[in-house]
């Protein structure tokens, strides 16, 4: 029905930028030491954040750490042991969620199944009482920026996975709602149209200025899309900051080891600031407070360690993988350890499997704790 | 010339035992009733078979057999459905997958054996007879047999609700908890969910199901036989009488006539069923 | 009708397969009281007939317990001779079903995968002819063929073959179903195995839960086939049975409990059989649902 009409309604709305007619200025959001419990599990312990007009917050932690918890509780789907939810100051914690609107996607199979694409996205305009055009015209505009406008009139089971879930996405966002929010979205994908989808998010976020929480446990996800990364750990948030922040400042060896690759390294401290690890003198602030003799847990991250083809060697390398412009290294040291390294690659350098090559700490020493065992 | 070695005719010889067999013990039969309903005795074109058929108290059993499978059904369906409900709302385990077996097994019960031990329960001297009896209640001299159109109606719940129970599960425990999810964040009410939701989910599978079981009290012929001795005119049992010979000769295709009428409902009824399923499957399979 | 149990289950698998969470209670609006109130109810309407033949078919209408219908039951010759009639349409309509439908569903999984829809309908057609209709066909069409034919139970089990066909069909057809039959012919002959050896070690064996569970669903539809047995005058169990119930009430409702009890035992064995040799089990069980549900 919707479909006959798409071409009228094109011509009809002007904008070029879809949002624009449409979006609300994106509103803050503050999350205020959210609690909930169940039975003895503490999905949520107190979390509290504040996410700005506009912004892009991705959850990012390991399975169970609470996300989807608290991405429902936003959504009024989950009920809140206490703390408070704001919305431009507002406290909407009583608010039920069919007065939140707040657009929620779902990881996978929430599309209505006896409603075709067009009454899917229509669906919440028609319980908003818009007439007839008003309606056609948006679900016009919302499949052409999901580039679904061939498929108005399929089922959902019609559909591929990635294409349901740009349905889900346009059906969030018609009703224009204060804040987006997916849970895993494109986690049932493959990995293709996973990373295509999450362009495409991003890019209509950004066109709708939509403040916007994207849970995912996908590192490289976050990373891409991200404003802003809220890691999360049991029920708390263990680090709030950019991609660069998280990724290059972690605060915790929880949030080091969670976000990116990193290499866990046996070291003992040799004098005031500097310590051996795997035979490699390394200095650094984090050796301070370690007095001398003393065993510690070492994490370096895979970029900060070079590779040269020097006399005094000190490791085999067991495994290249050659990312394009980057190698992937794996090297056992003498000593044993298992070193991961990821080095810019220039042609006629290339490091194959069985070479002998001098390894050394060059970037940085992200954390040093007393080694355990 | 490579497309013509390619297309090979499709083999259909392995098909044709079984079609054969089909056609001649099931085709020949019902054709032959189809035909002889517009046949006289002496074997030419006749429309009176079909008009006494329809008549008197031949139209008087075609109104007592849809009334009671209408009346079955949908006290069946009712029941089935708000025992599905009840059953989908558990949790798994050893309590839910016994009543699925429960349910399978009560669903395949039926013809003498059935009828017997409802005898035994609301006969004359049925166990509840009896125990009504004892507390003052007398249900036959209260105008209740279960000899009657109403004992039918409640023996036929015995397979009927079971098989509505297992039909409906599945399509109940589709319902998928996040499309109610994302119609309340959308702004829908809980009976808006209902109406534009559930019920058009729900209501497909749920009609189908209906189908099957008019289907099945229509055509049941053993249940009441055994229990009424023929004393209710059903179709079944009116052509069953015709066939032992106990009405007044010469009424050979009157029998065909009825049976065609049979045929017709429950062909009927198979249509819509196809309809209603096809319907719900454009967007289920 | 063509399609119904088809469609239907395909349709249902097809949803509960996909969803992610089942939905529960609370998205139904129902609670816990609910459940118990119409669990207890439903049990009781369907546990009360089965107690109270059991109190019947020792205490009769007379309140003094006696074991004496059981007894009697085994001591009428009409008992074993009605048995033993159909026992034998028994053992016809099986072989006669198994040798008909197996090869017949091989051959299609094989070879026409895509009329294989088209025979599962011609397989429901006997559900769209009521068998009082088509016995009043078989009386008018089949008269004039012998005597060996038509004036024996001969022709029970030819037309139970027929009348059973919507149940039997599709449990072969799902034990079949089930092991992707295609792929293991393929294996089989690549691994260079005849066509004899393909057929006997490799689809019969994956094909015997199937063709067992059409075994018992034919035999428990002669065993209770009352229509078509008693308005041709063949006096088989259940005709038996129902005479019985004319005179001698407490007999008949003794035997009921046997038939009864033997058939759900049988039904159970059956489905405890399917669950555990193929992994379809929901579309197993409810083959054999739709299967009996029909039956009547
Ligand atoms: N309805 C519930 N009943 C009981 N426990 C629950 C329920 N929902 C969540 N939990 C528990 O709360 C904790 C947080 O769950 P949550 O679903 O928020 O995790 P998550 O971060 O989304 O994990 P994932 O990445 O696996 O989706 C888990 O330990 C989980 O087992
Ligand atoms: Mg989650």
């Amino acid at each position: 029905m919707v479909g006959d009409e798409l071409s009228q309604v094109e011509s009809a709305t002007t904008g070029s930028n879809p949002g624009e007619a449409w979006s609300r200025k994106g509103v803050g959001l503050e999350l205020k030491g959210l609690e909930r419990s169940f039975g003895a599990t503490r999905a949520l312990d107190g979390l509290t954040l504040s996410v700005k007009a506009g912004e892009l917050v991705v959850f990012l932690g390991p399975s169970g750490c609470g996300k989807t918890t608290a991405l429902r509780a936003i959504a009024g789907l989950e009920p809140l042991d206490g703390g408070r939810i704001e919305i431009e100051g507002q406290d909407i914690s009583g608010t039920p969620t069919s007065k939140r609107e707040m657009g929620m996607v779902f990881q996978a199979y929430s599309l209505f199944p006896n409603m075709t694409v067009a009454q899917n996205i229509a669906y919440g305009l028609k319980l908003r009482k818009f007439d007839k055009s008003k309606i056609d015209g948006r679900v016009a505009e919302m499949l052409k920026l999901v580039r679904l406008g061939e498929q108005a009139d399929r089922y959902p089971k019609q559909l591929s996975g990635g294409q349901q879930q740009r349905v889900a996405l346009a059906r969030a966002l018609a009703i224009s709602p204060k804040v987006l929010l997916l849970d895993e979205p494109l986690s049932a994908l493959d990995a293709k149209v996973r990373v295509q989808l999450r362009e495409e998010i991003r890019r209509i976020q950004l066109e709708f200025g939509i403040t916007t929480i994207f849970v995912t446990h996908d590192q490289d996800e976050a990373l891409a899309i991200a404003d802003r990364i809220a890691v999360l750990n049991q029920g708390n948030i263990e680090q709030f900051g950019t991609p660069d922040e998280v990724y290059l400042h972690p605060a915790s060896p929880f949030v080091a080891s969670f976000v990116g690759h990193v290499n866990h390294l046996r070291g003992r401290v040799i004098s005031q600031g500097r310590a051996s690890v795997f035979g490699v003198e390394v200095s650094s602030d984090r050796f301070d407070r370690y007095s001398v003799g003393e065993e510690l847990e070492v994490l370096v991250r895979p970029e900060s360690i070079s590779i040269s083809r020097s006399e005094n060697s000190n490791a085999t390398v067991s495994a290249v993988g050659f990312m394009g412009s980057t190698l992937n290294v794996m090297a056992a040291t003498d000593d044993g350890t298992l070193v991961r390294a990821a080095i810019t690659f220039r042609e006629g350098e290339m490091i194959r499997g069985g070479d002998r090559v001098r390894l050394n700490i060059e970037g940085g020493v992200l954390f040093a704790t007393v080694a355990k065992g | 010339m490579a497309i013509k070695v390619l297309r090979r005719r499709k083999p259909i010889l392995g098909a044709v035992p079984f079609v054969a067999y089909v056609g001649i013990f099931l085709g020949i039969p019902a054709g032959s009733v189809v035909l002889n309903a517009f046949r006289s005795q002496s074997g030419s074109f006749t429309l009176s078979n079909i008009h006494s058929a329809l008549s008197g108290g031949y139209r008087q059993s075609f109104i007592q057999s849809l009334k009671l499978s209408v009346i079955a059904t949908v006290i069946a369906a009712i029941a089935g459905l708000l025992v599905a409900v009840a059953v989908v709302g558990m949790k798994d385990g050893a309590l839910k997958r016994a009543i699925m077996a429960a349910s399978g097994v009560f669903a395949n019960t039926g013809g003498v054996p059935l009828a017997f031990s409802f005898v035994a329960t609301l006969g004359n001297f049925g166990l509840i007879t009896k125990i009504l009896l004892s507390g003052g209640v007398n249900i036959y001299s209260g105008g209740f047999t279960l000899y009657s159109v109403t004992g039918l109606v409640i023996v036929y719940q015995y397979f009927m609700i079971p098989l509505m129970v297992l039909v409906m599960i599945p399509p109940l425990e589709g319902l998928n908890s996040q499309w109610f999810e994302a119609a309340q964040t959308l702004g829908a009410s809980w009976p808006t969910m209902w109406r534009s939701i559930v019920a058009p989910v729900i209501m497909p599978p749920f009609i189908a199901a209906s189908l099957l079981l008019f289907t099945d009290a229509f055509a049941a012929y053993a249940t009441a036989a055994a229990l009424t001795s023929g004393t209710i005119p059903l179709v079944p049992i009116q052509i069953g009488s015709l066939i032992q010979g106990n009405v007044v000769a010469n009424q050979g295709n009157l029998g065909a006539a009825l049976g065609l009428g049979m045929i017709v409902i429950v062909g009927v009824v198979a249509i819509a069923y196809v309809f209603v399923s096809r319907r719900s499957n454009r967007w289920l399979r | 009708m063509a399609t119904i149990t088809t469609s239907l289950q395909g349709s249902l698998q097809g949803s509960s397969e996909k969803s992610v969470k089942a939905v529960h209670g609370r998205v139904l609006g129902v609670g816990r009281r609910y459940r118990t109130v119409v669990l207890v109810l439903t049990a009781l309407f369907f546990l009360v007939p089965v107690v109270a033949s059991l109190r019947y078919s020792v205490v009769g209408n007379n309140n003094s317990i006696s074991f004496s219908s059981y007894g009697a039951i085994f001591s009428d010759p009409q008992f074993f001779s009605s048995l033993f009639t159909s026992f034998k349409i028994a053992i016809g309509t099986v072989a006669i079903t198994v040798f008909l439908v197996t090869p017949t569903v091989v051959w299609a999984r094989l070879r026409r995968p895509d009329l294989m829809s088209a025979l599962e309908s011609v397989a429901l057609l006997p559900l769209i002819v009521p068998s009082v209709v088509v016995t009043l066909g078989i009386l008018s069409a089949f008269a004039s063929l012998p005597n060996i034919i038509m004036g024996s139970p001969v022709i029970l089990a030819l037309e139970y073959v027929v009348l059973a066909l919507p149940y039997t069909f599709r449990s072969i057809d799902a034990g079949a179903g089930a092991i992707d039959i295609r792929t293991l012919v393929e294996a089989s002959r690549s691994l260079g195995g005849g066509w004899i050896a393909t057929l006997m070690r490799v689809i019969i064996p994956n094909l015997k839960s199937g063709i067992l569970s059409a075994v018992f669903l034919s035999t428990a539809f002669v065993f209770g086939e009352f229509a078509v047995a008693s308005l041709m005058s063949f006096s088989t169990f259940p005709v038996w049975l129902v005479q019985v119930g004319q005179d001698r009430a407490s007999e008949s409702v003794a035997l009921s409990v046997v038939a009864l009890l033997l058939t759900w035992g049988g039904l159970v064995a059956v489905s405890i059989a399917g669950l555990r040799s193929t992994r379809r089990r929901s579309a197993v069980i409810e083959d054999e649902l739709f299967a009996f549900g029909e039956q009547l």
